[in-house]
């Protein structure tokens, strides 16, 4: 997934990436998400 | 803190560069693993690998100390830098070695070794013998 927000101004990547993980929680623990690759990007 | 997890930290804490992997350093077990290595040979980084596979509490325990959820994990000079996407991402733009020179100097520049640790007298019971 490739997220875009300004919730990530000024977060480092690893602080960017916990909130996408945080996001997805719940499927990554039932493991409908089995694997999961991710970018993020500060809005621009 | 059980025993397990204070040799957990004891090695992020000690090691300049440490990466917590499915398999060995010679044997990688997973794609994500194998990326997260290959980023950081990408740089001549030397560093040591902590394969998570012989026991299910390693992974259980390492994530409790991160705050981060999936392995592989690479931690430089103590700290979290990310996981596979992060550490692929930072070697692809140069800021991996931005981040290697900030919290370690020069001594990461020192050919490239490559070891596997222990953090646990438990093996892997599906390594293969030889």
């Amino acid at each position: 997934v490739t997220v875009v927000s300004p919730h990530f101004s000024g977060l480092s990547l690893v602080d960017q990436h916990r909130l996408v993980y945080d996001a997805l929680a719940e499927p990554l623990a039932d493991g409908t998400i089995h694997e999961l690759r991710i970018t993020t990007r500060g809005e621009s | 803190m059980s025993e397990l997890s204070e040799k957990i930290q004891q090695t992020i804490d000690n090691e300049p560069v440490v990466a917590f992997i499915k398999g060995t350093h010679k044997q990688c077990m997973c794609g994500n693993s194998e990326r997260a290595l290959d980023a950081l040979r990408s740089v001549g980084a030397s560093f040591i690998a902590v394969d998570v596979l012989p026991d299910p509490a390693i992974r259980q325990e390492l994530s409790a100390l991160s705050s981060w959820p999936t392995i592989p994990q690479v931690f430089v000079g103590g700290e979290l830098v990310g996981g596979a996407d992060i550490v692929q991402e930072l070697a692809a733009t140069g800021q991996l070695e931005a981040k290697l020179n900030e919290k370690l100097g020069d001594a990461w520049r020192n050919g490239g070794e490559e070891r596997t640790v222990a953090v646990t007298d438990r093996q892997d019971p599906f390594r293969l013998v030889g």
